[in-house]
C-alpha cells in the first residue's frame, strides 16, 4: 500500500470512527442521560391511567327486593375528526337517540375531537347503534359505558331511600347516609397503546381492581310500606292534609318496618336532574318523620303518667281530682275538653284530661320530669341511621316558666319530632326499654357475604316493666268505647294507644286558630306487641268537631293495624264484649 | 521448498460447533419472535374477552334492573289495576284457624296430633 492511500484510509476510517463515536454519544444520551425525560415523553403518548369503574351497591328491603339499583347506560360520543360524512352518520344516529338531524348533522362538522352527543343511552339501544355503525364501517363514534341509578318503587319510601346528584353522590336518607359503603371503590389500570389507540395488553403496567359498594339491607318490608302508603294516599284524598306522616316499628328491637310521608317525591325524577322538578318538589324531599318538630299535644302525657307510675306517686288506681274542668294554677285557667271531677290515672290517660296530666306532673316536680322527658329520648337524636335527623327542643327547667309544669304534660312548650314519639310509646309496649331506631338491617358484598349487620340497640331503660304494663292497661282503656280513640280499634285485636291534637304553633306567635296536628300512636296485640305505629296529619281538612286526633288518625291507624296484622300473621283473640259504660258523646283528646 | 500437508482439510469439528451455535441462535431467534407473536396474539385474545364478560356484565345487570322494575310494588299495583294480574282477596270464611288446646302450641311439633280447626274466631 502506498503512502497515500494509508492516508485515505486512515482519514476514512478515524471519519468513521468519529461518525460511530457521534452516534455512540447520541445514543448515550438518549439512553442515559435524557432517559428519564423521553421515557415520560413516550409514556404520556401511549401510557396511560384506565379507571376500572365500581359498581354501586344496591339497597333493598328485609326481604330483598330492590329499592335502588342500577341500569346500565351508555354516554354517546363523537370525534368528528374520523367522520368524513358527518350528514350519513347524522341520518343515522339522529332518530334512534331523539336528536335533531340538522343539529347533530352541523355538531359533526365542526371536525372537534370530543363531542358528547347523548348522555344515558339505555344499553339496548347503545348496543343495537353499535352494530349498525360497525355495518356501515364508520369510526368515530364511540359509547362509555355508565350507569343510572333507578328506583323501580317511584314515591314509595322515597324519604328513606333518600337520591343521589348528577355526580352520583348520595344526596338524602340511605344513599347519603351509607354512601361509603354504597360507593366502592374505583380500580385502576396503566395501559399502553399503539399508534392507532388499541391496548397492548402484553404491556399492561400495575392494576388494582375495582372493589363493588356493597349492598344495604333495610329493616322497611316494602309490603307494610304499600299497606301504609295506601292509606295515606286514601287519607290525603280525604282530608288533605298539609302533611302526613306514618311509621311503623318493631318495639322490642326498634326497627323501622315502615315510614311514609306526604308530600313525597319521585327520586328517579330528582336523579335525573330537572331543575323544575326539584323547584315544584322541595318541600316534599324533607323526611318530617325526623327532621319536623311539633308540639305533640296529648301523646305526650304519657311521659307524665309513666314518671308518675315509675316514681309510685300514685297508683293506676289513685284518684285526681280535675276540678270539674277548669283548674287555677300560676293565675291561668287550665282547661279540660269536657269537666270532669275525680277520675283515676287511668282515666286521666283514656279521657285524655289536661287537667289530671298536669296534676301528676306537679307530683312529679319539674326535675324528675324533665328527667322523664330526657329518659324517653327527648330533647336528643335517636339515632336512627338517616340523615338530617333533629333532637327537638326540651328547655331544662331553669328556662321554664310557672306555668310549664302544667302545659308540658300535655304537650306544649316542648317540640318533638314523630320518631322521637314513637320510640318512646315502644319504650312503654316492650316493658320500659328506650331503643335506638333502626333503619340498616346489614350490610352485604356482592357475593352476599356480611360487612356488617346492626343488633338492635337498647339505649336505656327509662321505666320498670310493673309501670310499663300499668301504662299499656291504661291505653287499653283509651281504645275502647269510653276512650278518646275507640275508632282506632281493629277487630280481632287488643289495641293500646293514645291520641293526640296539637294546635299549629303560629310562626309570629301563639297559636294559629282552628289548625291542629293530629294523631295516633298506637300499638297491638297490647300485652304482646308486634308493631307499633304513629299516624299524623298536620292541618287535616275537616269540620272543627271531627278534627280530633280519635276522629282523624285514629281510624287510619285502624285500617292500617288491621292489614298489617293480617300481613303478619297474626292470630286474632276474640273480641271482648264492650263495657256497661255507654258513652252517648264522644270525649277528645 | 516445503510442501503443506493436509492443506484440504475440512475442520468438521469447528464447523460443527458454528452450526450448532448458529441453530441454537436461531432458534432462539425464531422463538423469541414466536412468543412474541403468542404473547401478542394471547393479549388480543384477553382484551376480547374482557370486552365479552364486560357485555355479559352489563347485559345482566340490565335484566336485573329490568326484572326489579317489573317486580316492583308499583309496576305490579298498576298490572293489577289495569286487570292483567287477578288476583282476589281471600274472604274471612275461607280462612282456618287453628285453636290449640290450652297449654299446647299452636303450631305443635307433634304432626299426628289432632288439632280442631275452624273458619270462626273463636276463644282459646
Amino acid at each position: 500500500m502506498n503512502q497515500s492511500a494509508k492516508v485515505r484510509a486512515l482519514i476514512a476510517c478515524c471519519a468513521l470512527a468519529s461518525i460511530f463515536t457521534g452516534f455512540s454519544a447520541r445514543l448515550v444520551q438518549l439512553q442515559v442521560t435524557d432517559h428519564d425525560e423521553y421515557a415520560a415523553i413516550a409514556a404520556e403518548k401511549h401510557v396511560g391511567k384506565q379507571t376500572i369503574y365500581a359498581r354501586r351497591g344496591i339497597i333493598m328491603d328485609i326481604n330483598g327486593q330492590t329499592l335502588a339499583g342500577n341500569d346500565p347506560v351508555r354516554d354517546v360520543i363523537a370525534d368528528a375528526s374520523l367522520i368524513t360524512s358527518p350528514a350519513d352518520v347524522a341520518g343515522l344516529l339522529a332518530q334512534p337517540l331523539g336528536l335533531d338531524e340538522n343539529d347533530l348533522t352541523a355538531k359533526l362538522a365542526t371536525g372537534r375531537r370530543y363531542i358528547v352527543l347523548k348522555k344515558e343511552v339505555p344499553e339496548a339501544t347503545a348496543m343495537e347503534l353499535e352494530n349498525r355503525l360497525t355495518v356501515h364501517g364508520i369510526r368515530g363514534i364511540t359509547f362509555d359505558q355508565d350507569s343510572d341509578r333507578v328506583y323501580p318503587n317511584g314515591t314509595m319510601a322515597c324519604h328513606v331511600v333518600g337520591f343521589m346528584n348528577s355526580d352520583h353522590q348520595g344526596v338524602q336518607g340511605i344513599e347519603a347516609q351509607e354512601d361509603e359503603y354504597l360507593r366502592g371503590h374505583e380500580g385502576y389500570r396503566y395501559v399502553e397503546r399503539d399508534r392507532s389507540g388499541n391496548e397492548l395488553v402484553a404491556y399492561r403496567g400495575e392494576e388494582r381492581a375495582p372493589r363493588d359498594g356493597y349492598n344495604v339491607r333495610l329493616t322497611l318490608d316494602m309490603n307494610l310500606q304499600n299497606i301504609v302508603e295506601n292509606e295515606i294516599d286514601a287519607a290525603c284524598a280525604e282530608f288533605k292534609p298539609k302533611k302526613v306522616i306514618v311509621i311503623i316499628m318493631r318495639p322490642q328491637t326498634g326497627e323501622i318496618l315502615a315510614m311514609a310521608n306526604r308530600p313525597n317525591f319521585d327520586p328517579n325524577e330528582v336523579s335525573s336532574g330537572s331543575s323544575d322538578y326539584l323547584q315544584a318538589h322541595a318541600s316534599g324531599m324533607i323526611n318530617c318523620a325526623i327532621a319536623d318538630e311539633m308540639e305533640p299535644g296529648s301523646t305526650f302525657k304519657m311521659v307524665t303518667a309513666s314518671g308518675a307510675l315509675n316514681e309510685h306517686i300514685v297508683q293506676p288506681d289513685s284518684i285526681i281530682y280535675c276540678e270539674n274542668g277548669a283548674f287555677n294554677y300560676g293565675g291561668r285557667f287550665l282547661h279540660d275538653h269536657h269537666p270532669y271531677g275525680d277520675l283515676t290515672v287511668d282515666d286521666v290517660l283514656i279521657k285524655s284530661s289536661n287537667i289530671g296530666a298536669a296534676k301528676l306532673a306537679l307530683g312529679l316536680g319539674e326535675e324528675r320530669l324533665y328527667g322523664y322527658i330526657r329518659a324517653f329520648g327527648f330533647g336528643e337524636r335517636t339515632g336512627v341511621a338517616l340523615p338530617g335527623e333533629i333532637p327537638g327542643l326540651v328547655y331544662p327547667p331553669q328556662r321554664w316558666s310557672k306555668l310549664s309544669i302544667t302545659r308540658i304534660p300535655m304537650g306544649q312548650e316542648v317540640a318533638v319530632t314523630p320518631i322521637q314519639t314513637l320510640s318512646a310509646l315502644c319504650a312503654i309496649a316492650n316493658g320500659g326499654h328506650l331503643m335506638m331506631p333502626q333503619i340498616v338491617h346489614d350490610i352485604t358484598d356482592a357475593n352476599g357475604e356480611e360487612i356488617s349487620s346492626f343488633a338492635p340497640v337498647e339505649v336505656r331503660r327509662v321505666i320498670s316493666p310493673e309501670s310499663a304494663r300499668e301504662m299499656t292497661e291504661a291505653f287499653k282503656g283509651v281504645v275502647s268505647p269510653k276512650g278518646t280513640a275507640a275508632l282506632a280499634k281493629v277487630s280481632g285485636f287488643v289495641v293500646a294507644g293514645k291520641t293526640g291534637t296539637a294546635e299549629k304553633i303560629d310562626p309570629k306567635g301563639g297559636y294559629l286558630p282552628g289548625k291542629y296536628i293530629v294523631s295516633f300512636c298506637g300499638y297491638l296485640p297490647a300485652d304482646n306487641p308486634a308493631f307499633a305505629c304513629l299516624v299524623m296529619l298536620d292541618d287535616a281538612q275537616t269540620t272543627p268537631e271531627q278534627n280530633y286526633g280519635g276522629m282523624v288518625a285514629a281510624p287510619i291507624f285502624s285500617r292500617i293495624g288491621e292489614k298489617v296484622a293480617r300481613y303478619m300473621n297474626l292470630e286474632p283473640q276474640p273480641d271482648e264484649p264492650a263495657g256497661d259504660e255507654v258513652i252517648t258523646q264522644r270525649d277528645h283528646d | 521448498m516445503n510442501r503443506r500437508r493436509h492443506s484440504n482439510r475440512v475442520p468438521v469439528a469447528a464447523l460443527v460447533r458454528w452450526v450448532v451455535v448458529a441453530f441454537f441462535l436461531c432458534a432462539a431467534g425464531l422463538s423469541y419472535v414466536y412468543f412474541k407473536n403468542q404473547m401478542q396474539t394471547t393479549g388480543n385474545d384477553i382484551r376480547s374477552l374482557e370486552g365479552e364478560l364486560a357485555t355479559l356484565q352489563t347485559e345482566d345487570e340490565a335484566a336485573r334492573a329490568q326484572i326489579d322494575r317489573l317486580s316492583s310494588q308499583n309496576y305490579l299495583e298498576r298490572r293489577l289495576a289495569e286487570g292483567f294480574i287477578q288476583l282476589t282477596p281471600i274472604r274471612d270464611e275461607c280462612i282456618v284457624r287453628l285453636h290449640a288446646k290450652a297449654g299446647t302450641s299452636a303450631t305443635a311439633d307433634n304432626d299426628t296430633e289432632l288439632q280442631p280447626v275452624s273458619n270462626r274466631i273463636t276463644a282459646q
